[in-house]
């Protein structure tokens, strides 16, 4: 039944009440407590990392009038909220604006961030360190100090109310992070690669190409991740930079239901059950495409 | 260590091999450079020249020199912010590398429905603010709350609080938020960190005899330490800029309390929403302080972590 | 293995991967629509669909043969009129054929920030809702001097005190939208079942109600001071209580006349006050750890018997509560500070509206003309359950409850702060003393220390 990289595992799992050797039996013992030791830490975590996506979903379920109650569970279902969003709110066309900004911004985060991480790690070139540096820096300021220089500057090259501005500046914006960790990555991965494919004569973007990137998936499907999720959940730059609301994204198109006295809390969670959707699919793809299965196949050959 | 190079063109061009490597370099990061040009480093420095300004946003900006950061310097609400940035940042700095690290060894070691715990436990990262901050403060309620109400059941009336109104317990019951809506984000970080690890080193180590814990803490720990750094200088630089989580959990309060310099640059920079009088040029002094602050204390742990770093 | 040829390769598809990149971005930004629709919500979706396959034609315009409506916009955060705004901007659309208006409602704490950053560009909306900064956006000139603008005799059919908290050195900034007034909403059958027959006319008859409700296991007051701000809501009319005297407030307030500070006997009066009733056990445990959602919650739940609060709440609780508890609930007015004396109790327009000085003024201010019309004003004040700023549509006030709060504006006092730093000062000080950290003279003492730290920035 249990599948694990104990090396030193006994051929015969079976009969070990019957036991042999009472040394197994221990050992068998205490790794079949560990391990449900083990799931149980995993079944509360899970428990506490799942409460408000459950409460999330009861309530959207909720009518309106029920909202206050003591009770988490609807006392009559209704997709009511659900309908009120997706007709009343434009949350299709949100949804779809949001669609559109979030991957032309991870696309090209992921491209450039890949590229520029490779290059920090493995590269060696003059002022490496202070560039790198300096990029780190931009983690450093805080969101708001730029949000007013930002509108202005968009304003000024008329990007304002425009999805182009917005990319750019979630582009600006979430490129040192993901080169940041990318190069982490990278650094990661055996020297030895690097130099073997230089001494074989591969050009550098081959070598980036064609030995590092494959190695390098639990990372790109990381930072894909990331980048989607911080784009897609994005508010102020979101509520900022693009006020019409037929260009606006979802972030902004939902906060409409909170009112300042008094929110509607079933569309709320309807709308938001609807926004996570998306990030779980991207979430549960990466997971699958990159890192299921991954061979150690380079550094055996 | 020079050999002839020949460009696209076929012409003859005398770059050492170094030279080449380091043209590719220059090419790789450019793009990067320029985004970071034309949208962080422009209006940053932008945000430095208001930070000499008396400027409320909607008026005529008046350049007064280092009056803003003077003012900062006397005023009591700045010392206290500092003082509970501090307290954040060292509190989740600890807590967010070192459980991530430990619950994504954990999951590594191939579980029935791994894919399925990774999910969940990365399900309280992509939860907007306002679920989390809603629901925590069901958690935290000091009448009715799901926290105080199993300290009772289980016999621990008098551990009962009412946490987020305690000057004491405020910022306390903030980071425990903070640390579980990280911990799925840094967990998978290392989980793709362990990923990079070959599996030989410990197939070796166990033949050779090495336990669990051995394993651990001489392969895992130093395998990771690219990674781990880089997530305690995400976390450093997060705890000093922390905005979100406090701000939606108390503002700041009660009293200041819970106030870190993120609160307090935002409420100088938009006013609050009950009140108060947005001040652009003072805000951006704010935000340079943070950024001055950042780079220290990211200083400050590179040099701590020492060689090993290898962040550059 | 490696030839210039190979190398060549590679780079060339590289830069030809990146060029792809680089075009398809522009392509992506055609595709968004690039016009403005003037017409809210129920046209988007069919506007995007036609704007897609066509990218950039919005730039060549052929020449108007006919003069272009003028195109006006208003920016509000009153999620109250979410559905009487649409309706408005329809009929004032029809109504006639130069201006073209549209209406966006944001929410609170994002229109802050856009209102900041479109005033700081200068691309600002015609009409806005000024919040608490309508006397700076104006003496900055970003808005313009209503009493030019409107006119006398239409600002005349306005309460005094709406017009008096928007005025700075004679001229008048905003008009009042939606006004407020502050009474205890209460639950009678819970006041039945403590055994209370009459509501509290004075704040000690208030305490002396706590321990009946307590011994029935009910919450007397839920009360919500996390945001902060209905502790001022509820602070400052005391100030007004304690010396019967409205002016005080804007006195402290402005922060400018001889001998005025916070820390004074009538502030520390106001807030010795507010000690002594959470003393008295009167509230929930943590009212500073308690937000809106909470105590409504407790409220509506039949777990609290009183919620103080503002008169947005009907309106809340039609849409929140249960009908049952809809149509059980009743207010009454907020305590006095000693037996015959007057009910002070906040009064100021919570919604006001400004028009840009870079705007279409003489389009905005013909909108508004439009929009305040006494049927059109009173008919969708009524039909939001919000309370009007004119006189003549208080008269007109259908709901009950409604009525009964319109009412007390002539009993009104201000609570609304819009000095610098007055408002930070004022609120994080109540947190102190809600939370029994501060004495009400060290909290007085922390007022006026903030607030010139505030004025000197």
């Amino acid at each position: 039944m249990s599948t694990d990289t104990d090396v030193a595992r006994p051929a015969r799992a079976e009969g070990w009440l019957l036991g042999r050797d009472p040394r197994m039996a221990i050992a068998q013992g205490r790794h079949i407590v560990t391990r449900a030791l083990g799931y149980l830490v995993l079944v509360m975590l899970t428990v506490l990392s799942v409460f408000p996506l459950v409460w999330m979903v009861l309530t959207s379920l909720k009518d309106r009038t029920e909202t206050y109650s003591t009770s988490w569970l609807p006392s009559r279902v209704t997709f009511a909220s659900y309908l009120f969003v997706w007709e009343r709110m434009n949350v299709g066309l949100s949804l779809l604006n949001s669609v559109k900004v979030t991957v032309s911004t991870v696309v090209v985060v992921v491209a450039l961030a890949t590229l520029a991480g490779y290059a920090f790690a493995r590269i060696e070139f003059p002022g490496k360190q202070a560039i790198f540096l300096l990029l780190l820096s931009t983690l450093m300021v805080p969101g708001t100090v730029l949000l007013i220089p930002l509108f202005l500057q968009l304003s000024a090259l008329k990007l304002i109310d425009s999805q182009l501005g917005l990319i750019l500046a979630y582009i600006g914006s979430g490129l040192p992070f993901a080169m940041f960790l990318m190069r982490s990555f990278f650094a990661t991965l055996p020297a030895e690669l690097v130099d073997a494919g230089r001494i074989d004569g591969a050009s550098e973007f081959g070598i980036f190409a064609r030995i590092m990137l494959p190695l390098a998936r639990p990372g790109v499907a990381t930072i894909t991740i990331f980048q989607f999720m911080s784009t897609w959940n994005e508010f102020v730059f979101a509520a900022t930079f693009v006020h019409d609301p037929v260009k606006r994204t979802l972030q902004p198109a939902l906060y409409a239901l909170v009112g300042r006295y008094s929110t509607n809390w079933p569309a709320l969670t309807a709308a938001l059950t609807m926004s996570i959707a998306p990030i779980v699919m991207v979430y549960l793809l990466m997971q699958r495409q990159f890192v299921a299965g991954l061979t150690t196949g380079a550094i055996k050959g | 260590m020079s050999q002839p190079a020949v460009n696209a063109r076929g012409r003859s061009v005398h770059l050492t091999l170094g030279q080449r490597r380091a043209f590719y370099g220059y090419l790789f990061i450019l793009p990067v450079v320029l985004f970071f040009g034309a949208f962080i480093a422009y209006p940053f420095f932008r945000s430095l020249a208001i930070s000499m300004t008396e400027w409320a946003g909607y008026d005529q900006p008046r350049y007064v020199g280092l009056r803003n950061f003077a003012n900062m310097m006397q005023d009591r609400v700045f010392w206290i912010s500092l003082r509970n940035t501090f307290r954040f940042t060292a509190a989740t700095t600890v807590l967010q590398t070192v459980l991530p690290m430990l619950l994504a060894v954990l999951l590594y070691a191939r579980w029935r429905g791994g894919v399925f715990f990774r999910t969940v436990f990365f399900l309280p990262v992509i939860i907007s603010f306002v679920v989390t901050a809603l629901l925590w403060r069901m958690v935290y309620d000091a009448n009715f709350g799901i926290l105080n109400n199993a300290l009772i059941a289980v016999g621990l009336k008098r551990l009962a609080h009412p946490w987020l109104a305690d000057p004491a317990t405020a910022l306390p019951s903030i980071v425990v938020v903070s640390l579980w809506q990280s911990l799925g984000f840094y967990m998978t970080i290392f989980y793709a960190g362990l990923q990079s690890i070959p599996p030989e080193l410990y197939e070796v180590a166990s033949i050779d005899g090495a336990n669990a814990w051995q394993r651990l803490v001489y392969i895992t720990v130093p395998m990771l330490w690219p990674v781990t750094t880089v997530v305690m200088v995400i976390n450093i630089i997060g705890g000093i800029k922390v905005f979100d989580v406090v701000y939606v959990m108390t503002t700041g309060g009660p009293n200041h309390a819970s106030e870190v310099l993120g609160t307090y640059l935002y409420t100088m920079a938009f006013g609050t929403s009950g009140g108060g009088s947005p001040t652009t040029g003072y805000a951006a002094a704010v935000g340079v302080v943070i950024l001055v602050l950042c780079m220290i204390g990211t200083v400050v742990q590179l040099r701590i972590t020492g060689g090993r770093s290898d962040v550059y | 293995m490696s030839s210039p040829s190979e190398a060549k390769l590679t780079r060339r598809s590289f830069l030809r991967a990146a060029a792809t990149v680089a075009a398809s971005l522009p392509i992506l930004a055609a595709c968004a629509p690039t016009e403005t629709k003037p017409t809210p919500a129920p046209e988007p979706t069919r506007a995007a669909a036609t704007a897609m396959p066509q990218p950039t034609k919005a730039a060549t315009v052929p020449a108007p043969t006919v003069k272009e409506p003028v195109k006006i916009s208003m920016w509000t955060w009153y999620t109250e009129q979410q559905d009487e705004f649409p309706k408005l901007i329809d009929e004032f659309n029809k109504s006639q054929s130069g201006i073209v208006a549209e209406s966006r409602i944001y929410n609170l704490d994002e229109y802050l920030k856009l209102i900041q950053a479109a005033l700081a560009a200068g691309t600002p909306p015609d009409i806005l809702g000024p919040h608490v900064h309508a006397i700076e956006y104006g003496l900055a000139g970003q808005t313009v001097d209503l009493k030019e603008s409107l006119g006398e005799e239409f600002l005349s059919q306005f309460f005094p005190s709406t017009r008096r908290q928007f005025t700075a050195q004679g001229k008048q900034f905003a008009i009042g939208w939606m006004a407020q007034t502050f009474g205890f909403f209460y639950n009678p059958p819970l006041f039945e079942k403590a055994g209370v027959a009459a509501v509290p006319e004075t704040w000690d008859d208030l305490m002396g109600l706590a321990p009946k409700f307590k011994a029935v296991g009910l919450i007397p007051w839920a009360f919500n001071n996390a945001e902060k701000w209905l502790g001022c809501d509820f602070m400052l009319p005391l100030i007004t209580q304690a010396t019967d005297n409205p002016d005080l407030v804007y006195d402290l307030d402005e922060h400018t006349k001889e001998g005025v500070s916070w820390n004074s006997k009538p502030v520390i009066d106001a807030l010795t006050m507010v000690e002594r009733l959470v003393k008295s056990g009167i509230f929930e445990d943590g009212v500073n750890g308690t937000n809106w959602d909470q105590a409504t919650a407790l409220f509506y739940s039949g777990k609290a018997a009183m919620f103080f609060a503002g008169s947005w709440v009907p309106q809340g609780i039609k849409q929140n509560a249960s009908p049952e508890f809809a149509r059980t609930y009743r207010v009454f007015r907020t305590p006095a500070w000693a037996p015959g004396k007057r009910h002070w109790c906040g009064n100021q327009a919570g919604a006001a509206l400004a028009v840009a000085a870079k705007g279409h003024v003489a389009e905005a201010c013909q909108f508004l003309k439009f929009t305040y019309e006494p049927d059109r004003y009173s008919r969708i004040m009524n039909n939001s359950l919000s309370m009007p700023s004119t006189m003549a549509a208080a008269a007109k006030v259908e709901d009950p409850i409604m009525k009964e709060m319109t009412s007390w504006l002539s009993d009104g006092a201000p609570h609304i702060l819009f000095g610098a730093g007055s408002w930070d000062a004022v609120s994080n000080a109540v947190q102190g003393i809600t939370g029994l950290v501060l004495s009400p003279e060290q909290a007085a003492a922390q007022i006026e220390q903030d607030v010139q730290t505030a004025r000197k920035r």
